[in-house]
């Protein structure tokens, strides 16, 4: 499994939203659970343009090291910005207005990645199933072909047959707002909203 | 055939892939990548209308190489992007 380097990366995802075209990328990490999920959500990543910054947003930065988070603000202050991922429980970063790259204007919500074995073996059931559940008449089969691609992680295509309908969470909608105000900021309230969600979590992954 | 409108081609570090442009965004969680050659191929054609036999012109151009074998490979090539869906006839 071939990698491409995170800064290389984001350095063309900069110079493309610099251009004003807007970009889908995969999430990776989980500095931003319970809101971002590694591997399985798509944010979508716009130029923020000239308007102010403001607390619960989520923002691309490039930090004075070279490293790149995306990260919720918490404070605004001048010129100054504090993030913090919504997965942290104390640590945050500083960054100035022009080390800001994107805002994530909407996150995708998306399945578990599955390996391909385990996803051949899967889309089997799942046709079985189907055409049982076609004759009965009981609900419908969403097949949506969705080619996917780990760019961070350069594997060449495979033709992966999903059924599921992803959920979107668009900036300003009640979900959106949901994780921008009850997700708790002070560090124990939080390390307990982590601990029950790995929790539930487990639990669906045993069903 | 041609290159599908919503494609381009980029280079990110060593490398080379394709990724698919809707309306103003980009979307990089439906890239295909390319090796050098490919992408030394697709880049010569981008934008205009080609046949395999144009491709065999710039392989065997460029690398000196039996006319047979790159026919082969440009056979190889074509049939991934069409299965890909990255050209259409």
């Amino acid at each position: 499994m071939r990698t491409i380097d995170n800064r290389l990366f984001f350095d063309e995802v900069a110079e493309q939203l610099a251009l004003g075209h807007a970009v889908r990328i995969r999430a990776r990490g989980n500095s931003m659970l319970p809101f971002i999920r590694d591997g399985r959500d798509v944010l979508v990543l716009e130029h923020p343009g000239e308007r102010d910054f403001v607390r619960g947003q989520v923002l691309l930065a490039q930090l004075h090291d070279g490293r790149y988070v995306i990260h919720r603000v918490v404070k605004v202050k001048g010129d100054r910005l504090r993030l913090r991922g919504d997965g942290n429980l104390q640590v945050y970063e500083m960054c100035s207005r022009a080390e800001v790259l994107a805002e994530v204007t909407e996150v995708v919500r998306g399945e578990r990645m599955l390996g391909s074995e385990a996803l051949v073996q899967r889309e089997q059931q799942e046709q079985q199933r189907g055409q049982q559940v076609q004759s009965a008449q009981h609900g419908q089969l969403q097949s949506k072909q969705q080619q996917e691609q780990r760019v961070q992680h350069g594997q060449s295509m495979q033709h992966e047959q999903r059924t599921f309908a992803p959920r979107s969470i668009r900036q300003g909608t009640c979900r959106w707002n949901v994780y921008r105000f009850l997700w708790p900021s002070h560090p124990f309230l939080r390390r307990v909203g982590l601990a029950i969600y790995r929790r539930m979590n487990k639990q669906l992954k045993n069903t | 055939m041609r290159l599908k409108e919503q494609f381009s081609i980029r280079k990110i570090g060593d490398e080379y892939m394709m990724v698919s442009r809707s309306g103003s965004g980009l979307d990089y969680t439906r890239v295909v990548t390319l090796n050098q050659t490919a992408a030394f191929l697709i880049e010569s054609v981008e934008g205009k209308d080609f046949t395999a036999e144009d491709l065999i012109d710039l392989l065997v151009g460029k690398y000196s190489i039996d006319r047979e074998l790159a026919s082969r490979d440009v056979q190889n090539l074509i049939d991934t992007l069409l299965k890909e869906g990255l050209v259409e006839e």
